[in-house]
């Protein structure tokens, strides 16, 4: 899953599964997420989701609230593990 | 423990890890509290009571350290469970400042290391420090004849003062490891004391500055001059006092959702048997849960 509008997508819905937190829309991205509710534990749950829908590890310097607290965090950090998954699977 | 037997078991620990610590050229680090700080405060290992080894690397070198513990035995307590591991090292990367402990059993004794890899806690929300930048200027000593990297006493205050800062003020910490001690403070004093030349307050102010934590500064060193009547001391705690050092007085909790105002004084809390019964009726929901996380992840 490479499309960048499809990870977005994807983020999206795997963010508005959690009912503690507001409905969060595309237009939205940039929206830090702890003003809508994301707490400590639904961020441990959202990590734990990305890894496991792409198939990813997120590495550990990047496994901060601060550094993961928007879509758009969240997005670039999902394509930069999805390259490196594919650089060490092709290696 | 037996103050000897717990120097021999750090002895133990650093000849374990001397051949990780001498593989570790490419990578910074620091050892740090434990005998490196009894050095630095006391001039003399086994001044502390503590066994344990407590190495700080940058987050992003955390893999390459673990693996070299791996390797001469260490291990660490693991759940079987795939996403139960992973929950709770993500858990852990975005909630503390270390690992849960690594092991080896050497005949009767189970030496341990723990792994820091940020000088603030998990829920600090403010700008945080480059731990490589931190690391820049370790200096190399010798603990019982091992060679091992230190930081300088100004930087080894700074992490001192963060540390005790969480651990006065963790809830998790508070309800399950009775963490405020008078240790901690003496600690501080004598680390201040033996090495007024490095940790002037010009410098202490600087760093403060550089690294926005004033108020961890004030609220550190005004509990330790509660403890210890000097006027050195008495010219630092002036030097930090600011509105936002004072609002943290008499309080506790790591983040403002999480804050609490004491009920007790500090010669309550050092005496007491069992913080918990200080803090429960203070708790919130979401302060229990988060307990209980922390207790299923750090035990």
């Amino acid at each position: 899953m490479s499309d960048i509008y499809q990870i977005q997508e994807k983020i999206l819905e795997i963010i508005n599964q959690n009912p503690e937190l507001d409905e969060i829309k595309p237009d939205q991205i940039d929206l830090d997420l702890s003003n809508i509710g994301m707490d400590s534990i639904t961020f441990i749950r959202i990590v734990v989701e990305l890894e496991e829908t792409f198939n990813i590890e997120i590495p550990d310097e990047f496994l901060l609230i601060p550094e993961m607290n928007t879509v758009e965090k969240m997005m670039n950090i999902v394509l930069a593990a999805t390259e490196m998954m594919s650089e060490s699977i092709s290696e | 423990m037996n103050n000897n037997i717990m120097m021999y078991k750090s002895r133990l620990t650093y000849k374990e890890i001397e051949p990780v610590l001498q593989d570790l050229s490419a990578i910074k680090y620091s050892i740090i509290k434990g005998e490196a700080l009894s050095v630095a405060a006391y001039n003399a290992t086994g001044m502390r009571t503590s066994s344990d080894v407590d190495i700080l690397v940058s987050r992003k070198n955390l893999r390459i350290i673990e693996k070299k513990l791996s390797d001469i035995g260490f291990e660490k307590q693991y759940s079987d469970d795939i996403v139960t591991q992973r929950t709770n090292r993500a858990f852990m990367l975005s909630h503390s400042h270390q690992t849960t402990p690594f092991y080896i059993q050497k005949s009767i004794f189970k030496l341990s290391v723990d792994l820091n890899f940020d000088i603030f806690w998990g829920e600090y929300t403010g700008k945080r420090v480059d731990v490589d930048d931190f690391l820049s200027d370790t200096t190399e000593i010798e603990i019982y004849g091992y060679k091992v990297k230190v930081l300088p006493p100004l930087k080894a205050m700074v992490q001192l003062i963060l540390h005790h800062y969480k651990d006065m003020n963790s809830i998790f910490l508070l309800a399950t490891r009775n963490s405020i001690k008078f240790d901690m403070f003496k600690d501080i004093y004598y680390l201040l004391k033996n090495n007024i030349n490095c940790i002037s307050l010009d410098d202490l102010y600087d760093i403060g500055l550089e690294y926005d934590i004033m108020p961890y500064i004030y609220y550190v060193l005004y509990y330790t001059g509660l403890l210890f009547k000097d006027k050195l001391l008495d010219e630092y705690i002036s030097a930090f006092k600011t509105s936002d050092g004072e609002s943290l007085i008499n309080c506790y909790g790591l983040n403002k959702f999480e804050r609490h105002e004491w009920k007790y004084d500090l010669k309550t809390r050092l005496e007491t048997k069992n913080i918990y019964e200080l803090i429960k009726n203070d708790l919130t929901d979401n302060d229990k849960k988060k307990i209980q996380i922390n207790k299923e992840v750090f035990g």
